[in-house]
């Protein structure tokens, strides 16, 4: 499967890329989300993990904006997110996220939460 | 509770919170990965996991030196004399992984470098905190200058002071030292 991670977090994203990669998958990486919206102009990820809390875009509004774009807006994106409360969880789902991954997080339920929107790639 | 109160707690608790969650997700994350590598292949990831551990200490350790402020209890009374130039390096080296995989050249210059007196749970904490978002913002290079009592840090590519610093400025004053900001970098003047 084609993934993209964007998070600002870069030891926590190399180490994110590190687990998906042992996995299988390929990875396209950016650290914030004007990055994110620019990687998919040349690439075709068929999942999005996204960081919410990132400098500049964050991950709400770029979500938002993928999820409006024509082009893009079928690409699943999961949002990881260090924010608890309900409302957090309602704002990233509201803006078309499939899915709301709370930090900290198991990686294998990463995985379970890619296969759930993506489906078996 | 005033709304000042309010936005202040909210300061500290979205800032905190954020990066201790961050902590625990590495942390969680790296022990998983373990699994899946060779004993020898772990050697970053175990440096990881004591990196982040000794983090979630000091933001533990600063959320309750904040929120000890907002609360207006008075400072500490245990003072101490403390050594500027050791309470930078070893800092420093503990966040060596950090520094060295965001590629970040360090430039520090140690010139007659003073001693003070204070809590030395407050000022390690403080200044703790305050070099680790100057190391989370660097791009390339981070400069740090201890002269005599004052550490100027800054880097070409700081951008933005998160919110809590105000709460910060606030605890230094309460423990005389100046702490001041902008868009270049910080200055923190100790025994004011």
């Amino acid at each position: 499967m084609k993934i993209l991670v964007a998070d600002d977090e870069l030891r926590l994203r190399k180490i994110v890329v590190m687990f998906l990669k042992k996995n299988g998958h390929d990875i396209w990486e950016a650290s914030t989300g004007e990055q994110a919206i620019a990687c998919l102009e040349e690439n075709a990820p068929d999942v999005i993990i996204m960081d919410v809390n990132m400098p500049g875009m964050g991950g709400v509004e770029a979500c938002r904006k993928i999820k409006s774009d024509t082009k893009y807006g079928d690409i699943p994106v999961i949002l990881l997110t260090a924010g608890i409360s309900d409302e957090d969880r309602q704002k990233g789902l509201s803006a078309g996220a499939s899915a709301y991954i709370t930090k900290p997080f198991s990686p294998k339920d990463l995985l379970e939460n890619i296969k759930t929107v993506v489906g078996d790639k | 509770m005033g709304n000042d109160m309010k936005e202040d707690l909210q300061a500290v608790y979205t800032y905190f919170s954020h990066h201790m969650r961050n902590c625990t997700a590495l942390i969680a994350t790296s022990v998983t990965l373990m699994s899946y590598n060779e004993p020898d292949d772990n050697d970053m990831l175990i440096k990881g996991v004591i990196e982040a551990s000794f983090l979630l200490d000091l933001f533990d350790a600063g959320m309750n030196v904040c929120i000890t402020s907002l609360f207006n209890e008075p400072p500490s009374e245990l003072k101490d004399c403390i050594e500027l130039a050791p309470t930078l390096t070893h800092f420093m080296e503990q966040c060596a992984g950090i520094i060295d995989e965001r590629g970040i050249e360090l430039d520090i210059v140690i010139d007659n470098p003073g001693t003070v007196e204070g809590s030395v749970h407050e000022l390690r904490t403080m200044t703790g905190m305050i070099l680790y978002e100057m190391i989370l913002q660097a791009e390339s290079i981070l400069k740090i200058e201890l002269r005599g009592n004052t550490v100027r840090i800054y880097s070409g590519s700081f951008t933005s002071a998160p919110e809590v610093w105000k709460i910060y400025k606030k605890v230094l004053a309460a423990g005389n030292i100046r702490f001041e900001y902008n868009e270049k970098g910080c200055i923190l003047e100790f025994g004011i």
